[in-house]
């Protein structure tokens, strides 16, 4: 972090009317948590709309962060609690329009490595959309952002039983999703 | 469907490590983990306008004391208490509830009970001329059947279900007629960012 003031210092400036200082945690966490949305809804001007949506609202309501040093985790939950409720209600919307989100995943075709590999990752966040919220939200944190059960309780507000439920699950459903194409 | 081998499922935990793997399965874990490496290594930015946006919205929306203490005064609370407590509590509700007649759009309400740590919690929606009401909510992920909730006997028009739910706060809505989603008029609303509100509700921690 360098000789920019912790987290909890820069909540206490805020808080005590410096808005201009809530840049520094803007600076500090949108590119983070930018990368944590879009693989949590696949779409770039999704999570950044989302990261926005979450800045502000975790502005609006500072006061309301216990725990001023953990204010990153803070900020975490309110960001996947937006990007749980943006795909669950995606997902609604795709059923009630009868969307078959499946067609979404290209078809195996043969090609040199590197577009092949460009042809799995696009595979493997397609397989990732149509898991369960809750299930892409395990799988992301632990595999992606490199999360421990531990710090994921945190972030899902889940129990640790329940995590390790969540990342089987997902891990089953990604396989099947991409039988063949690994 | 494949079913994982338990080594393999314990070191995916983080509770093994890789060299306490068969070499089959170190193989199989690595080939998992390989899948994540690109989007691992992608540099994802936020694009300059995302700071841009948040803090013209920040300066927009200057700070008052008077907000922060409304907003402490709604915010819900996480509210442990003893079995014990929770009976006079809830006596006492039921008390003043009788006191004041019954009013048939009372509020979704927690009882007491607990099982398996979940909290018993009655869902009541007014809807006399619906064919059907459930409620769902971040409990079943929004699943759009929801639960069901049973039609009031007495013919009060009142949709009633109990629902184990896991202390914390809940947001919900009720579908009616299976298509419409309605918040609880009775509760807390929180909009969704979608134009539409979800109700909230809070399930307090109580001790067995």
């Amino acid at each position: 972090m360098g000789d920019t003031p912790p987290d909890a210092v820069v909540v206490a400036r805020v808080l005590d009317g410096d808005v201009e200082a809530f840049a520094l945690l803007v600076d500090r966490y949108q590119d983070e948590f930018t990368a944590y949305a879009k693989h949590m809804t696949g779409s770039a001007d999704d999570a950044a709309d989302i990261v926005q949506e979450s800045l502000v609202r975790a502005y609006r309501s500072l006061r309301r962060c216990g725990d001023p040093t953990r204010f990153k985790g803070w900020l975490f939950r309110i960001v996947s609690n937006q990007c749980k409720t943006h795909v669950t209600r995606r997902a609604r919307r795709r059923r009630d329009h009868l969307d078959d989100v499946a067609d979404d995943i290209a078809s195996p075709y043969e090609a040199d490595s590197a577009a092949r590999r460009a042809e799995l990752r696009s595979e493997l966040e397609a397989g990732l959309q149509q898991l369960p919220a809750d299930q892409r939200e395990a799988l992301v944190l632990r595999y992606i952002h490199d999360f421990s059960l531990r710090e994921m309780t945190e972030v899902a507000g889940a129990s640790i039983p329940a995590l390790k439920m969540r990342l089987k699950r997902g891990r089953e459903a990604l396989r099947e999703k991409l039988e063949g194409a690994v | 469907m494949k079913h994982e081998h338990e080594l393999l499922t314990r070191y995916l935990d983080g509770e093994l490590p890789r060299e306490a793997l068969p070499p089959e399965l170190q193989a199989e874990a690595d080939a998992f983990h390989g899948m994540f490496e690109d989007l691992k290594q992608e540099r994802i930015s936020a694009p300059p306008w995302v700071r841009t946006a948040v803090m013209s919205r920040v300066r927009a929306a200057p700070r008052a004391r008077w907000r922060d203490l409304l907003g402490w005064l709604v915010t819900p609370k996480l509210v442990p208490l003893s079995p014990v407590t929770a009976m006079v509590v809830l006596a006492a509700g039921v008390a003043i509830a009788a006191a004041v007649r019954y009013q048939p759009t009372a509020p979704s309400q927690v009882a007491a009970q607990v099982q398996d740590g979940r909290v018993m919690t009655r869902f009541i929606f007014l809807a006399p001329e619906a064919s059907s009401v459930a409620v769902t909510g971040d409990f079943v992920d929004w699943r759009k059947g929801g639960i069901p909730l049973e039609r009031d006997p007495s013919g009060n028009g009142m949709w009633v279900g109990v629902v184990r739910l896991e202390p914390g706060v809940h947001q919900y809505v009720f579908v009616v007629n299976g298509t419409e989603w309605r918040p609880d008029p009775n509760a807390p609303a929180l909009n969704d960012g979608y134009g539409q509100k979800n109700s909230m509700l809070l399930v307090p921690q109580i001790r067995s």
